[in-house]
C-alpha cells in the first residue's frame, strides 16, 4: 500500500515537475530554480554520507579535520537573530567539521512550522521550545530522550524549569534560558500621585491599594493585565500569582484533577476579575488586551503604572524609550512563574548525535553565560557576562525558586477554557462561582 | 471503464470533441487534484480513527471523535457564529463591492486613481493588517475611538473588540475591508462585458437610469454575482486570520467560529484526529450547500 | 433642464459614495503610513497623531538598507510573476474546456476544483509538505509555487468560466468553420474579449501570492528563497510589534502591488464589439 503510494506520488510528482519546468522555462527562467534544486539534491547525499560516518565514529570526540562535514540544524526565536552568528562562528572554531546553522524564526507560525515539519518526516536537529508547549510536544512522541548523553552532566544547578523538561525519568530537553516575570512600574505616574514604589515583600492588597490611588478613570489606569485568548501565555503572567499567592492552584498534585472550584481558587479568580468588574483599576478594553501590543503601549505612555513584564522588556525599554522613567521590583509576595526556553532533539532529527553534542557544548557554564542575550537557565552561568547586573538578579531570585505552570499536555486546551470562562466573568455573563465551576467541569473532562 | 476506453480509440465528433475539452482541463484538474487527494483522504481517515502522532499510525474509532467535538460546551455558539460569519462576510463584502464597482466604473483619471485607492487594502499583508486593526480598534484609547471623541461622537465609541455584541460584527467590517476590492473587481469586469448599445438603444426607447440599472444592469451582473457569492462563501469558511489577532475567539466564545476551532485542536493541542473530524463536519456542511447551490447552476444552463 | 439637475443629483451621490469608500479603504492605511514616519517615541503617543511631530525616513532607510530584505524582495517579486502566469495559462486552458466542452465528469469536477479551497489549512499543510518532500522541491521557487497554484487556481477557474459562459459562441463557431484550432480560438478570440476578467484574475493570483505567509514560511528553510511576507514576520517579536520598521516594510512591499494594480486595472475596459454579449 505504502509503495503503491509512493510510486503514484512519484509518477504524479515526475509529471507536475515537467509542466512546472515547462512553464517556468516559457516564462523566463530563473537560474535559482533549476540550481537550487540540484544543491537539495547534493545536501541530500552529503547528509545520508555524514550519518553513516557518524555512527562508526561514534564517541570520537576530536574528529580530524578531513573528516566529511556534519550538518547541524537548529531553530531558534527571532530575537536571537543578531547573535546567531558570534554563536556560529565560536562553535565553528572548536568544531570545524560542523557545518552549524541557526536558523532564526518568527514567533508567528513558529510552532505551526515546527510540527509541520517534524510530522512531515523533516524539520531541525535542535528546536529551541517554549516551556510551555514541552508537555504537549512530549506527549505526542514529538521529542527523543535525552537520558542517553546527558548521563555525565552535573544537572544540579539548572534553574526549576529544567523539570519541565522531564516526563518520569526521561529527560526530553535541556534548558537553555530562564525567566520570571517582575512587576515593572511607572515613576512618572507614581511621583505625580505621591505614592510610594513598590518594595519587596508588598502583598496583591498592597497593589490593589496602589492601584486605586493612580487610576482616574477613562484616563489613567493603576495596573494593566491581559485577558485575551490572542495570547494565553500573556494571561498566566499575570494570572497564576494571584492563584498561587491565595494558596489555590490548578490542579490538585497528581495533576488527575481539575481544583479551580475551591474557596481558595475563586477568591483568586475573583480577585483578577474584581480588578476590571468592580475595583476598575485596569484598562477598559482589558478584556481583549496582550501585555505586549496593548498594555505595554500604554505602561510606555504613563496611562498603565503597574504592568508584569519579563527582563526583554527593560531591554526594549532602554533601546527605545528614553523618556520612560521605570522601576522594577519582584511581584507581589507569591511563588513566581517560571518560564524558559529548552533545547529539545525532535524525533526527526538527521543528526542527533551532534545535537547533543552542541547543547552540551552551549550549556556549559562559561559558554552559555558569554553567548546567551537571555537569562541563562544555569546559575553557574551568571558568574560570567553580564548576568550580575541588579535587573537580572532581580528575574534570576525569583525565577529560581520560582513555580512552574502545570506540566499536564492538556494544559494548552485548559487555558483556553479557563480564559474564556473569565472573560464571561469579566463581562457579567457569569458570576465568579458559576465561572470557577464551569472552568472546573471541562478542565476535567479533557483530563480524562 | 471500457466504454470510456472505447470511446477514445473509436471517436465520433462529440467523443473527439469531449477529448479536446478534456485537453484543456487536464494540467489544472492534475494540480488541484494532486495537492487534494492526499488531504482529502487523510483527513476523512482521521475523523474515524484515534490517530497516533509522530507517525500517523491510525487505529478505526468510528464516531468517537465527532462525539468528543459535539460534546465540547462551546460547540453550539461556534456553529451559530459560524453561520454569523459566513453569512455576513458575503453580504457585506458583496454589497460593498458591488456599491464600490457601481460608482466607480468609468474611465477617467479620477475614477481610475479613486479605484487604485479603494484597490489598496487588498495590498496589505495580512500580519499587518490584523496588527494595524487591532491597534485601530483598541477600546481605550484607539485610534478609531480617539478620531470619534474628537469629532464630538464620544458617545459612539466602544470596546470594539471587548463586548460579546460587538466583537463578531467588528472584525466582519475589518474582515470585509480587505476583501471588498476583490468583488468591486469581479463586478467591474462584468460590467464591461455588458453591450453599450444596449444602454443606448434603451435610452432612446425612453428608459431611465433606475430602469436601465434594474432592467439591463442586473440582469447582465446575475451570474458574476452569483459565481462572487459561492467564491466568497468558500473564502469566508476558512478565514479565521483576523479573528486569531483581532480577539483569539472571545470575549467568551463570542466571535470563535469553526475555522479558528480547528486550527486550535490542530496547531495547539495537535490533536489531529479532533481537528480532522471538525474539518469533516465542516467540509460536509460545505458540500451540503453545494449540493443545494449547484442544481440551481445546472437549471440556468439547461435554460439557455 | 430637468434631465441635467436629475445627472446632477447622481453625480453628487455618486461622488459620495466614492468619498465614503475610499475613506473607509484608506483609513488603516494612512494610519500604517503616518506610523512608519514617526519616531520610536512617537509611535505610541497619547492621544494619537495623524501627522508626525518629527517626521522621519529612519525606518525606511533601515528596510532599504537591509540586504537580506532586498534579497526576500527579489524572491517575491519571482514568485509572485511566476505564479500569475502559470495561473494564467493554467487556469483560462481549463476554464475555457469548462465552459465550451463537455465531457463525462466534467460538472462535478469544476465543482470538485472549488471544493479544494474548502480543506482547511490544518489538514492540507502537513501533505502539501509531504509532497514537496517526496519531489525534492522543498525550499524552491517551483515548490511554493505549486502550492500558490493550488490556492489560486479554483478561483481562477471559476471566475474565468462564469464569463466564458456569457460570451457568445457564434463568433467562436464561424472561427472553426474557417479553419481555425480549438487552440487558435482561444487565443484569438476569446482571450482579446476578455481582458477586465483577466487583469482580474492577475491581480487575485498576484496579490495571493504576494502577502502569502504560513505556507511560505513552512516550506523554506533559511533566507535564500524566503518571500518578504515571511520577513516582515520578523518585525513581531516577544519583545512586541516593531511598528516603525513592520509598517515601513509594508509599505515599500505595496508599492509594486499597486503599480501592477493600476497597470491591470488599464485592462477595465470595455473590449466587447457592439451586441457581442447575449442579455
Amino acid at each position: 500500500m505504502k509503495q503503491m503510494k509512493n510510486k503514484a506520488a512519484q509518477i504524479i510528482g515526475a509529471a507536475l515537475t515537467g509542466i512546472l519546468m515547462l512553464n517556468l522555462a516559457a516564462c523566463g527562467s530563473q537560474p535559482g530554480g533549476g540550481a537550487s534544486q540540484t544543491a537539495t539534491e547534493t545536501k541530500a547525499e552529503t547528509k545520508t554520507e555524514s550519518k553513516t560516518e557518524g555512527t562508526t565514529q561514534a564517541g570520537q570526540t576530536e574528529a580530524p579535520n578531513s573528516e566529511a562535514p556534519q550538518d547541524l540544524t537548529i531553530w531558534m526565536g527571532s530575537w536571537w537573530e543578531d547573535q546567531i552568528p558570534v554563536i556560529v562562528e565560536t562553535y565553528k572554531k572548536e568544531n570545524p567539521n560542523v557545518n552549524l546553522t541557526i536558523e532564526a524564526l518568527p514567533v508567528d507560525g513558529y510552532v505551526d512550522k515546527a510540527v509541520t515539519t517534524i510530522l512531515g518526516g523533516g524539520g531541525p536537529d535542535i528546536l529551541a521550545v517554549d516551556m510551555s508547549q514541552m508537555g504537549t510536544l512530549i506527549d505526542k512522541n514529538l521529542l527523543s530522550s535525552w537520558n542517553e548523553s546527558i548521563g555525565d552532566m552535573d544537572l544540579s544547578d539548572f534553574a526549576g524549569i529544567i523539570d519541565a523538561c522531564k516526563r518520569g525519568d526521561m529527560y526530553y530537553g535541556l534548558p537553555y534560558r530562564t525567566s520570571a516575570s517582575i512587576m515593572f512600574y511607572n515613576k512618572t505616574m507614581f511621583d505625580e500621585a505621591g505614592v510610594p514604589y513598590p518594595e519587596e515583600g508588598w502583598t496583591y492588597e498592597d497593589m490593589l491599594e496602589i492601584a486605586r490611588k493612580l487610576t482616574i478613570p477613562g484616563q489613567q489606569y493603576g495596573v494593566g493585565i491581559a485577558a485575551s485568548n490572542a495570547d494565553p501565555s500573556n494571561v498566566f503572567t499575570c494570572l497564576t500569582p494571584i492563584i498561587w499567592a491565595c494558596g489555590a492552584d490548578y490542579l490538585n498534585e497528581d495533576e488527575t484533577e481539575c481544583i479551580l472550584n475551591t474557596p481558595e481558587a475563586i477568591e483568586a479568580v475573583g480577585y483578577f476579575t474584581g480588578l476590571y468588574t468592580t475595583e476598575k483599576v485596569v484598562p477598559e478594553g482589558s478584556i481583549n488586551y496582550t501585555l505586549t501590543k496593548d498594555v505595554m503601549p500604554l505602561f510606555i505612555e504613563n496611562k498603565v503604572a503597574m504592568m508584569m513584564g519579563g527582563d526583554h522588556n527593560a531591554v526594549e525599554f532602554d533601546t527605545k524609550y528614553p523618556d520612560l522613567d521605570y522601576g522594577y521590583c519582584v511581584p507581589p509576595k507569591a511563588p513566581a512563574l517560571a518560564g524558559g526556553w529548552c533545547f529539545t532533539v525532535p524525533v526527526t532529527a538527521k543528526n542527533p548525535e551532534a545535537a547533543y553534542e552542541f547543547a552540551k557544548w552551549f550549556l556549559q557554564p562559561g559558554v552559555l553565560g558569554e553567548l546567551t542575550i537571555r537569562i541563562p537557565a544555569r546559575l553557574k552561568a551568571t558568574e560570567y557576562g553580564v548576568w550580575n547586573s541588579p535587573l537580572y538578579q532581580t528575574v534570576l531570585k525569583s525565577a529560581m525558586d520560582g513555580r512552574l505552570s502545570p506540566q499536564t499536555p492538556v494544559w494548552t486546551d485548559m487555558q483556553k477554557v479557563i480564559i474564556v470562562e473569565i472573560q464571561n466573568i469579566m463581562q457579567g455573563t457569569k458570576t465568579v462561582e458559576q465561572g470557577c465551576e464551569d472552568m472546573t467541569r471541562q478542565c476535567n473532562s479533557l483530563l480524562k | 471503464m471500457r466504454q470510456f476506453v472505447n470511446a477514445l480509440y473509436r471517436p465520433s465528433i462529440r467523443q473527439k470533441r469531449a477529448r479536446t475539452g478534456m485537453l484543456f482541463v487536464v494540467p489544472c484538474a492534475l494540480v488541484v487534484l494532486l495537492m487534494m487527494i492526499v488531504p482529502v483522504v487523510r483527513t476523512v481517515s482521521f475523523a474515524f480513527s484515534k490517530v497516533t502522532l509522530p507517525s500517523f499510525d491510525t487505529e478505526f474509532t468510528g464516531l468517537e471523535n465527532f462525539r468528543k467535538i459535539l460534546a465540547m460546551e462551546e460547540f453550539p455558539a461556534v456553529i451559530r457564529n459560524t453561520f454569523i460569519w459566513v453569512a455576513g462576510s458575503v453580504i457585506l463584502r458583496v454589497s460593498l463591492g458591488f456599491l464600490a464597482a457601481m460608482v466607480m466604473d468609468g474611465q477617467g483619471k479620477g475614477i481610475k486613481m479613486a479605484r487604485l485607492l479603494a484597490l489598496l487594502p487588498w495590498t496589505v499583508p495580512s500580519i499587518v493588517s490584523a496588527n494595524s486593526w487591532r491597534w485601530i480598534l483598541q477600546g481605550d484609547f484607539g485610534v478609531l475611538n480617539m478620531v470619534l471623541r474628537e469629532m464630538g461622537l464620544g458617545s459612539l465609541a466602544k470596546l470594539w473588540l471587548g463586548t460579546a455584541a460587538t466583537a463578531l460584527p467588528t472584525v466582519l467590517v475589518t474582515y470585509a475591508w480587505a476583501g471588498f476590492p476583490f468583488v468591486m473587481m469581479m463586478i467591474l469586469a462584468g460590467l464591461q462585458g455588458i453591450s453599450t448599445e444596449m444602454y443606448e438603444s434603451s435610452a432612446i426607447d425612453g428608459a431611465s437610469k433606475i430602469q436601465q440599472f434594474f432592467y439591463i444592469t442586473l440582469p447582465s451582473l446575475k451570474s458574476v454575482i452569483k459565481m462572487v457569492i459561492a467564491l466568497e462563501i468558500v473564502s469566508a469558511i476558512n478565514a479565521f486570520d483576523l479573528l486569531y489577532v483581532l480577539t483569539g475567539g472571545g470575549p467568551g466564545t463570542s466571535s470563535e467560529i469553526l475555522g479558528l476551532l480547528i486550527y486550535r485542536l490542530g496547531f495547539s493541542r495537535f490533536d489531529f484526529a479532533g481537528a480532522s473530524a471538525a474539518s469533516t463536519l465542516l467540509i460536509g456542511t460545505a458540500l451540503v450547500c453545494f449540493l443545494f447551490y449547484a442544481p440551481t447552476q445546472f437549471r440556468k444552463k439547461r435554460e439557455e | 433642464m430637468n434631465r441635467r439637475k436629475k445627472i446632477t443629483i447622481f453625480t453628487v451621490v455618486r461622488l459620495a459614495f466614492i468619498g465614503i469608500i475610499c475613506t473607509f479603504s484608506l483609513f488603516p492605511v494612512l494610519w500604517c503610513l503616518s506610523t512608519s514616519l514617526k519616531t520610536e517615541s512617537e509611535i505610541y503617543r497619547l492621544p494619537p497623531s495623524w501627522i508626525p511631530e518629527i517626521v522621519t525616513l529612519k525606518h525606511y532607510k533601515e528596510i532599504l538598507g537591509r540586504s537580506d530584505m532586498m534579497h526576500y524582495f527579489v524572491n517575491t517579486v519571482i514568485l509572485s510573476t511566476g505564479t500569475t502566469l502559470i495561473t494564467m495559462v493554467v487556469s483560462v486552458l481549463a476554464a475555457y474546456g469548462f465552459s465550451r466542452y463537455k465531457f463525462t465528469g466534467c460538472r462535478c469536477l469544476i465543482w470538485t476544483i472549488l471544493f479544494a479551497r474548502v480543506l482547511p489549512r490544518v489538514s492540507v499543510i502537513i501533505p502539501y509538505y509531504i509532497i514537496l518532500k517526496e519531489m525534492k522541491l522543498l525550499n524552491t521557487y517551483q515548490g511554493l509555487m505549486l502550492v500558490y497554484l493550488t490556492i489560486c487556481l479554483p478561483v481562477a477557474v471559476w471566475m474565468l468560466k462564469g464569463y466564458f459562459d456569457n460570451l457568445p459562441v457564434e463568433v467562436e463557431e464561424a472561427a472553426v468553420v474557417d479553419g481555425c484550432s480549438p487552440f487558435g480560438v482561444l487565443v484569438k478570440i476569446v482571450i482579446p474579449m476578455c481582458k477586465p476578467i483577466l487583469a482580474t484574475v492577475a491581480m487575485n493570483a498576484f496579490i495571493l501570492s504576494w502577502n502569502e505567509f504560513l505556507f511560505a514560511l513552512t516550506m523554506t528553510d533559511g533566507k535564500a528563497m524566503r518571500p518578504i511576507a515571511v520577513g516582515l514576520a520578523f518585525f513581531i517579536d516577544e519583545m512586541g510589534v516593531h511598528w516603525g520598521e513592520l509598517m515601513a516594510a509594508s509599505m515599500l512591499m505595496s508599492v509594486p502591488a499597486v503599480i501592477f494594480f493600476s497597470l491591470a486595472q488599464n485592462q477595465m475596459v470595455r473590449g466587447l464589439s457592439a451586441g457581442a454579449v447575449k442579455g
